[in-house]
């Protein structure tokens, strides 16, 4: 029984690895007696035969060409990293704070809100800060953005 | 430069040649493994769905912690997506393409007309019991029989230990056995 069973592994092993017919016509004695052999070998064959004349195909030459243009837009919006993140952050953080010491003793002036100016700086203002904001998005650590709203790939 | 380390030097500089090399390295074996899911005549969507998975792959790098090697999480990737698509109304829907209409032998050189329509029947009915074997199964086979690959090779798509792929292996082809045997194909 035991040695059936190896001869079944041995053959096994054997249709894996494809040899000549010399060994083939060896195998024989063993499938006239192993009906589990004769099934993988009848098995082996079939596909052996249904695929000798199938060619494998290849990706096309355009294949590495079509995904870097897939890849372009968000290229455009990564995130920085490394270095390049913590100098914008140290970079805010500096501003933000020179911004604070120069207006803690600035008493700002009275602002008429109907001065025809007002509505005018409004218009310019909104967007311009929207924009800003969105810009600023790609400085945020990248999971940030990826869980953030499509907005942040723009 | 090892895989680990292209992933690394990616995610820190930003820098795309580095992801770049990792699409060289891997976009063969992974359009094979996805071919070996979805089968002979799909060449074109397979190709499709390879990008899809490198697109995946450059968006979740961020998550990928190296726990696991990255071919291993890559080929994961690409084997859901290709069961997934199989699964998909998409994939029912799919009718006889152009590629494969070129890929029909019109005046091959065999010895008999009769001959030639008698295996070409034998291996329609082949791949009509290939694509009805669970998604495993058919892509060992089509891995080994098809694109040649040896049982290593499989075993590094599969992310499975090489006894492992031989069993599938071996299950494989005693479930073709029994399918064609059904159809009336019962010896060589």
């Amino acid at each position: 029984m035991s040695d059936t069973r190896t001869d079944c592994d041995r053959f096994e092993g054997w249709l894996l690895e494809g040899d000549t017919e010399l060994a083939s016509h060896e195998w024989r004695t063993h499938l006239d007696g192993c009906s589990a052999c004769q099934q993988q070998w009848h098995a082996d064959q079939m596909l052996t035969v249904t695929f000798a004349d199938e060619a494998v195909p290849e990706l096309s030459p355009a294949f590495a060409h079509s995904l870097d243009r897939m890849l372009v837009p968000r290229t455009e919006s990564r995130p920085l990293a490394g270095w390049r993140q913590l100098a914008m952050l140290t970079y805010g953080a500096t501003a933000l704070g020179l911004l604070v010491w120069t207006l803690k003793d600035v008493t700002l002036p009275a602002i008429d809100l109907s001065a025809p100016w007002v509505p005018v700086a409004t218009l310019i203002a909104v967007p311009l800060s929207f924009l800003v904001a969105i810009a600023a998005s790609r400085w945020l650590p990248g999971r940030a953005v990826s869980r953030g709203p499509r907005l942040f790939a723009l | 430069m090892d895989d680990a380390l292209l992933v690394q030097a990616f995610r820190h500089t930003g820098n795309e040649a580095h992801f770049k090399a990792l699409v060289e390295r891997y976009r063969r074996p992974t359009f094979g493994l996805i071919l070996s899911i979805l089968g002979a005549g799909h060449h074109a969507v397979s190709e499709e769905l390879t990008q899809d998975v490198f697109l995946k792959v450059y968006r979740r790098l961020g998550q990928f912690r190296g726990d696991a090697k990255f071919s291993t999480w890559l080929y994961r990737i690409a084997y859901n997506q290709a069961v997934d698509y199989r699964a998909s109304a998409r994939f029912r829907a799919t009718h006889c393409g152009q590629e494969v209409l070129d890929m029909t032998p019109t005046d091959s050189p065999r010895d008999s007309p009769f001959t030639s329509a008698s295996e070409e029947r034998t291996a329609s009915v082949v791949k009509d019991c290939l694509a009805r074997l669970p998604h495993l199964y058919r892509s060992v086979l089509h891995q080994h029989y098809w694109l040649g690959m040896t049982v290593a090779e499989i075993a590094e798509t599969l992310s499975a230990p090489e006894g492992t792929v031989k069993s599938y292996m071996h299950r494989a082809r005693t479930r073709l056995h029994t399918l064609l045997a059904e159809k009336g194909i019962s010896d060589v």
